[in-house]
């Protein structure tokens, strides 16, 4: 008896499974489709026909779909039509949530701001290196360059795009700048374009030069220098200013002094958005050979503060020479920009971190990666730019993984834990996650992430 | 009845034991409501569904938003992708979480379709040519599970269940005539879930 009853269980349960076996291919291309293009698959679609005749099977009509947002080598859609533009947005909607943009709501942000400085910059990032066939995934932490959005030059929007729907504030083809505590300049900055994302390109340099600015808005003091608001500092994404002006968790104004102020907050928003882990990822013992008795650093004391602090504060003193600025003109003219200083002082050959030093803030960028990733590999190695972070970062088997943990969430619903993927993982997602991050780091090909998981089990 | 009730909902939700699903964001949603009840369905979508990014998941597009000024007042030429309640939108989750409230939601939008004569009728255009009942339930159908094959059983319990559940009634719909049964299976069809699952 109970074993009839076992069988008509099983029954049940393989009813749907066996039925979904005939569909299979209508079904997952369906599923694929709609998650690429957030739109409704209909029955006259060419390739719904090709599927469900059976001469094209369901992961080579994804593929072609996939194809459809390719970019060609400036960066620009091959085919401009609805549906490329529909693939792209899409993937680029997705790479939009793996950067969290902690200082969107700055108690002071301009409303020009975004009219000028891409938002979604990191994801512009991950975007070209999925659809653009020259780009490997590792140049998001590479390519020393500036990106924005083409989109549609005839779109004219008459007003500016502001961090809350209300109110609306009017775009001007010239802006005040003020460059003194009585005086004023102008300035006619171009707007980034409006519409569909169209393509990725790189932004040109030192063509949008804001002339004066003030370090902060209360008691300001006014320099009157030209500040080129694209420039980059190399690696990728990293060394972008949407990316410093997005993360960095300080006020304006603010100099890096090497002990307090550092741009700590920049360090735990890149280790969560690129690597997908949290603070701390050092071991008690990997921490304390970082612990050192300074009096005004109470944290140095402490191996189990130094456990973050060891991987924060010397990645942030890449950014020493950085400071957010601001242009505090009237009329809600205003903007925030980054400010580099020339390092133009050298510190003692003993230099160690949070040593006093006068003027940490004019010394030569340096800093040191210090982290364990998730094969428990431990580094610690020195980098005086971020295009050395952004190589050292690209060799860390946390980066491979943390892309392939968010495409599988994408396409399958489903979130692995980082500690999950490993060979010898007991979850078997986790063990296919790392074989396909492991795929990932040699190929540097996005897309064959994507394909590899459409084609799994799980999809 | 109580087992056809048992099966119908066997095969509405067995998947969720086979498979992770993934529910529909909003945007697949506006695309599905409009192929489905027509474009009156919209205003509705709009103001039920687009406008709640973090019930129904779908990172909005900044640079998307295109106001022109009018009267001195913004006028939106914006796409559908565009936000509208600002940055925090463009960080609504990839897929949404909150069933519970997404589900109150779907059926009160579901209950304005059916209950709207124009919106019903756009759902039911093309069924008049089919004479048998079945036949006919098949064809409407189809229209939410475009990729399915539905055997008879399947329609005879969507049959039995839109002329006697009385499920309808607590939404206030009347169920006297041939139209109010179509009217049932519209919004029995539109309640279902799996439609909305990937």
């Amino acid at each position: 008896m109970m074993r009839l009853g076992l069988w008509i269980v099983l029954l049940c349960l393989s009813w749907k499974p066996l039925k979904a076996l005939d569909q299979h291919n209508i079904e997952k291309f369906n599923k694929c489709f709609t998650l690429l293009t957030q739109n409704t698959l209909q029955s006259q679609d060419p390739l719904v026909k090709e599927v469900q005749s059976g001469t094209l099977p369901y992961d080579q009509a994804c593929l072609t779909l996939l194809n459809k947002a390719s970019l060609n080598s400036q960066g620009v859609l091959i085919n401009d039509d609805f549906r490329s533009q529909e693939v792209l947005r899409t993937l680029q909607s997705v790479h939009q949530t793996w950067f969290k943009s902690t200082m969107t709501y700055m108690p002071d942000d301009a409303p020009l701001l975004f009219d000028l400085i891409e938002f979604d910059e990191a994801a512009l990032f991950v975007t070209k290196a999925l659809f653009q066939k020259d780009w490997q995934y590792k140049d998001i932490l590479l390519k020393p360059i500036s990106l924005q959005g083409r989109r549609d030059p005839q779109l004219k929007s008459d007003y500016l795009i502001g961090p809350r729907p209300e109110p609306k504030i009017l775009k001007r083809q010239e802006y005040a700048v003020a460059i003194a505590e009585d005086w004023q300049d102008k300035w006619s900055p171009p707007h980034l374009m409006r519409g569909p994302l169209r393509g990725i390109i790189e932004q040109p340099r030192d063509e949008v030069i804001l002339p004066g600015f003030s370090h902060q808005l209360f008691f300001p003091t006014y320099y009157k220098e030209p500040l080129d608001i694209h420039h980059t500092l190399g690696g990728g994404f990293m060394g972008t200013n949407s990316y410093f002006l997005l993360n960095n968790g300080r006020a304006h104004g603010e100099l890096s002094d090497g002990q307090n102020i550092m741009y700590r907050v920049f360090s735990q928003q890149l280790v969560q958005d690129i690597l997908c882990r949290d603070l701390p990822v050092l071991t008690l013992e990997d921490a304390k050979p970082f612990v050192r008795n300074i009096k005004s650093v109470s944290w140095a004391n402490n191996a189990s503060c130094m456990a973050c602090h060891a991987t924060m504060d010397p990645m942030a003193a890449l950014l020493r020479n950085a400071q957010m600025i601001v242009n505090d003109a009237p009329d809600d003219q205003g903007s925030t920009h980054r400010r580099l200083f020339k390092a133009t002082k050298t510190p003692p050959e003993s230099y160690q971190l949070y040593d006093a030093q006068e003027d940490y803030h004019l010394t030569p960028a340096h800093g040191r990666f210090v982290y364990r990733d998730i094969e428990n590999r431990f580094y610690n190695k020195e980098v005086k730019s971020f295009q050395e972070l952004g190589q050292i970062m690209a060799e860390t088997a946390d980066f491979y993984a943390c892309a392939t943990k968010r495409y599988f969430f994408y396409l399958t619903g489903q979130d692995v834990d980082m500690q999950l993927i490993q060979k010898n993982s007991p979850s078997p997602q986790g063990q296919f996650l790392y074989q396909l991050s492991t795929q990932l780091k040699e190929h540097q090909q996005l897309q064959k992430v994507l394909m590899s998981i459409i084609r799994s089990k799980w999809f | 009845m109580k087992y056809k009730s048992l099966f119908l909902i066997l095969w509405f939700s067995i998947g969720d034991l086979a498979f992770a699903q993934i529910l529909i964001n909003r945007y697949v949603l506006h695309h599905k409501f409009e192929l489905l009840y027509g474009p009156s369905a919209l205003s509705t979508v709009r103001s039920e569904i687009l406008s709640r990014p973090h019930i129904f998941g779908g990172p909005c597009s900044l640079m998307e938003e295109v106001l022109i000024e009018k009267n001195a007042r913004p006028q939106s030429l914006s796409s559908l992708y565009a936000c509208v309640e600002g940055f925090s939108e463009t960080r609504a989750p990839l897929h949404p979480s909150d069933k519970l409230t997404r589900e109150v939601v779907i059926q009160n939008v579901c209950r304005i379709m059916s209950q709207n004569t124009t919106s019903l009728h756009y759902f039911l255009s093309g069924s008049h040519y089919f004479t048998q009942r079945l036949d006919q339930i098949r064809f409407l159908a189809q229209k939410f599970y475009p990729f399915r094959v539905l055997d008879e059983a399947q329609l005879k319990v969507l049959d039995d269940e839109a002329t006697s559940l009385n499920l309808i009634s607590l939404f206030d719909l009347p169920w006297d005539s041939r139209l109010n049964l179509l009217r049932n299976l519209s919004f029995l069809l539109c309640t279902s879930k799996e439609w909305q699952t990937l």
